[in-house]
Formats: structure tokens, sequence, C-alpha cells
């Protein structure tokens, strides 16, 4: 566990000390949204049926923003090859590379959504608006993972990745906009917020052996 | 085949390998024993398949036939590959880098410090890679076997980009960890100071 733990800390010190790249996705994630009434206009009743829907498409198309970067790194430099000869379970460390990846990119996103909403004029706003987004988050950087996996090797492979696990994200658009329409709409949770769940389960055991698989095939 | 006919106990098994790279056959039927706390020089042209036998023997790459098998003491614990990417990346510093290290192999931390001292890097300890050289970055991955010791070292031209007291360093190194009964192959195109015990020759298996 400790040397899985080095490398989650690892690639937290490196993100952050990367840079510029850091909030680029929730910075796309916010702009988009920021757009949105400039472009469909500012009806209330307009927007606030358009919101749930745009909400999940920003997250999906932001997370493509810096998806292709999280195995590309430690490929390059030879990395990786060290970190399979330290005889660590490379499921866990892909699993480890990604939580680190969506920590920084995908929780921002998630925690900016009651923000997205109130400008999407939502009826009712509440802090449970970021359950759908989290959990809808968590499966698309599973899915991302397992493209960024499959091209690491490739250079400007970001187009690549985003025809690979697009339809993957279906699943994640369709429930989640319906759980938060729900949920800014004034109701209570939905069966759609199971199904998100059981979908980021899902993802969550298959990736792991998807990306390790991938990995060593390049 | 050639075997240290005075120690019996091998580090390193090598039979019959095979290794194809796209649609070209590398080297075919390559037996080799490398024994404990002996330095093997790995030779041949550029393109004879010298990193890609490296490789297949730290497990990365599967053989097209045979097989590497390596001794039990050298079973557990993986060999310190030392290839020619360095495995940095661009804002680790050298200490960042070690300290991770040493989690990553469940080795303990103290060794960091005298690592670092050893490869000359004391100074530039807490740079960033991009702004270390070639030669330095080298240095860091030579630091890395101090830290985590391991057995068997494979080492990929260990000796380029390093300059002259580098390489003095890289052959103290060297002699220490045979001293201690670990083995060395090591692809090399320039003879080190340090003679090899044995040489294999990739040009004479090729097709």
């Amino acid at each position: 566990m400790r040397g899985v733990l080095a490398i989650f800390r690892r690639e937290l010190v490196l993100a952050w000390a990367g840079g510029s790249g850091l909030f680029l996705p929730a910075a796309f994630f916010a702009g988009t949204i920021f757009l949105a009434p400039l472009g469909v206009g500012t009806e209330p009743r307009l927007l606030s049926a358009l919101g749930p829907g745009l909400i999940f498409v920003a997250l999906c198309l932001a997370s493509l923003t810096t998806l292709e970067r999280i195995f590309q790194a430690d490929l390059e430099t030879g990395a990786l090859d060290h970190q399979r000869l330290a005889g660590l379970s490379m499921e866990l460390v892909t699993l480890v590379k990604v939580a680190a990846h969506w920590l920084v990119s995908g929780l921002p996103i998630a925690l900016l959504t009651p923000i997205a909403a109130v400008m999407m004029r939502a009826e009712t706003v509440s802090a449970a608006t970021i359950l759908p987004v989290l959990l809808g988050s968590i499966t698309i950087f599973l899915w991302g993972g397992v493209g960024a996996s499959l091209t690491a090797g490739l250079r400007r492979s970001g187009p690549l990745v985003a025809l690979l696990v697009l339809p993957l994200f279906v699943p994640v658009v369709i429930f989640g906009a319906e759980e938060l329409n729900h949920l800014l709409t004034g109701e209570t949770f939905g069966a759609g917020l199971s199904l998100l769940a059981a979908n980021s389960l899902a993802a969550l055991a298959i990736s792991p052996f998807a990306m390790s698989l991938a990995l060593k095939l390049e | 085949m050639s075997e240290d006919p005075f120690n019996s106990e091998f580090a390193l098994q090598i039979s019959n390998l095979t290794a194809v790279r796209g649609y070209s056959l590398l080297f075919s039927g390559l037996d080799f024993i490398l024994s404990s706390g002996c330095f093997a020089a790995l030779k041949g042209p550029n393109g004879t398949g010298k990193t890609t036998l490296l490789r297949i023997i730290a497990g990365f790459i599967e053989p097209e036939t045979g097989n590497v098998s390596r001794a039990e003491e050298f079973r557990d614990q993986g060999p310190f590959f030392l290839g020619h990417e360095h495995g940095l990346r661009a804002s680790e510093t050298p200490l960042s880098h070690l300290k991770d290290w040493a989690d990553m192999h469940f080795a303990p931390r103290d060794r960091i410090s005298a690592a670092i001292d050893r490869v000359g890097l004391t100074i530039r300890q807490n740079v960033p890679a991009y702004s270390l050289s070639a030669g330095q970055k080298k240095r860091v991955a030579l630091a890395r076997a101090l830290v985590a010791p391991r057995k068997l070292w494979l080492l990929d031209e260990p000796a380029s980009a390093l300059d002259v007291h580098g390489q003095a360093l890289l052959c103290d190194l060297m002699r220490e960890h045979l001293g201690s009964g670990g083995s060395i192959l090591a692809a090399l195109h320039d003879p080190l100071e340090l003679q090899p015990d044995t040489i294999l020759d990739l040009g004479e298996f090729a097709k």
C-alpha cells in the first residue's frame, strides 16, 4: 500500500508543480456554462430546461481536455516501467493515477455544479446537486483513463481518445441529466442516482484491468 | 553458451530465446547463463536487439520463443533497470524522486541523502529535472540503485551522457555491487574501465 500511496502523492505533487493544465477542465466547464446564456438568451424557462443536460455535456467535454495526459508523461519517461518493476499491481497503479487526476480535474467540476445551476436559472439549488455530477465524473474519468491508456503511446492522441470514450459517456449523460433535472426542480433523489452509482461501480470494476492491460501492450 | 566453471550458481538463465521486432527477427536460439557476482557485457551492432533483450529479461516484453529464469533469491524482487529513459518527470526534483522511489520499493528513506551525496548531486537535489543536464539525470538514475538495492542490474548504455568522473563513479558502484554478490548485464558500445567477466555478442545470434 505504501508504494501505491507514494505514486498517488507523486501524481498530486506533479500535477500541482505542472501548473497551467491543473484547472483547465474546471475552467473549460465554467466557461461553457458562462457562455450558454449569452448564446441561447436569458429566458429563465429555456435556461432551466437546458441546464441539467448542458452541465453534463460540459462535464464530458471538459474531461477530454486533459485526459490524454494521465499516462503519457510516465510512459515517455520510462517511469511506468519502473513502477512495473517495483512489483506494484498495475491495476492499482492505474487506478491511483486516475484518482489523482480526478481529484484535481473532476472534483472541482462537481463542486462548481451549484454555481452552474444558479447561472442556468434552476428553481431550487442545494448542495445535493453536486452528487449526480460527482458520481458521473467518477465514471467519466475511469472510462477516460481506459481511452488514455490505449493511446498513451501515440502523439496528439486527444481526438482519438475523444472518439474512443464518448460512447461510454452516453449512460452518464442520460441518467445524470435526468437526475439533475429532478433535483433542480425541487424533487428528491430518483432512480437516476442509483443508475449513476451502478454505472460508476461497473467502471470501477472493469477499467483498472483494461488500463493495466493496455499499458502493458504499449 | 558461456558458463563460469567455478561458480555453478546462476543469477539468470536464458534458454533458446528468440525475439522479433515488427516483422524482422532480431536473434534466435540465444542461450546464456549469468552467474551471481559476475558482470556480463552485452555487445553487438546497432539494431541487433540489445535493448530488446534487456527488456525481455526485465519482463516488459514476451519473447517469441524460449524463456528466462532467475535464481530464487533474484526472483522475489525486480531487477534494477537503467534504460535510455531516465524516468524523471519535468518538475520532479532528485530528492522528491528518490523519496518516492524508496516508498515505491518499500525501502527505508534514510539512505537517500547518502545516495545523493554519492552521485554528487547534493547542491542540486532540489532542482527540478527540466534544469538538470542529461548526465545529472543519469546520476539520479544511478542513485536509485543505492536507495533500493536490487541483486540483478540490467544496464542499457549506462555510461552514456556521463562525464569522466561519472564513469568512474559508475565503475565504482558496479564493482561494489559485484563485490556484494550481485550480477550485472550491461549493453555497452565503448568498453568501461571495469573488465567484464563474460561477453555476450548478439551479433552471433542474429539472422
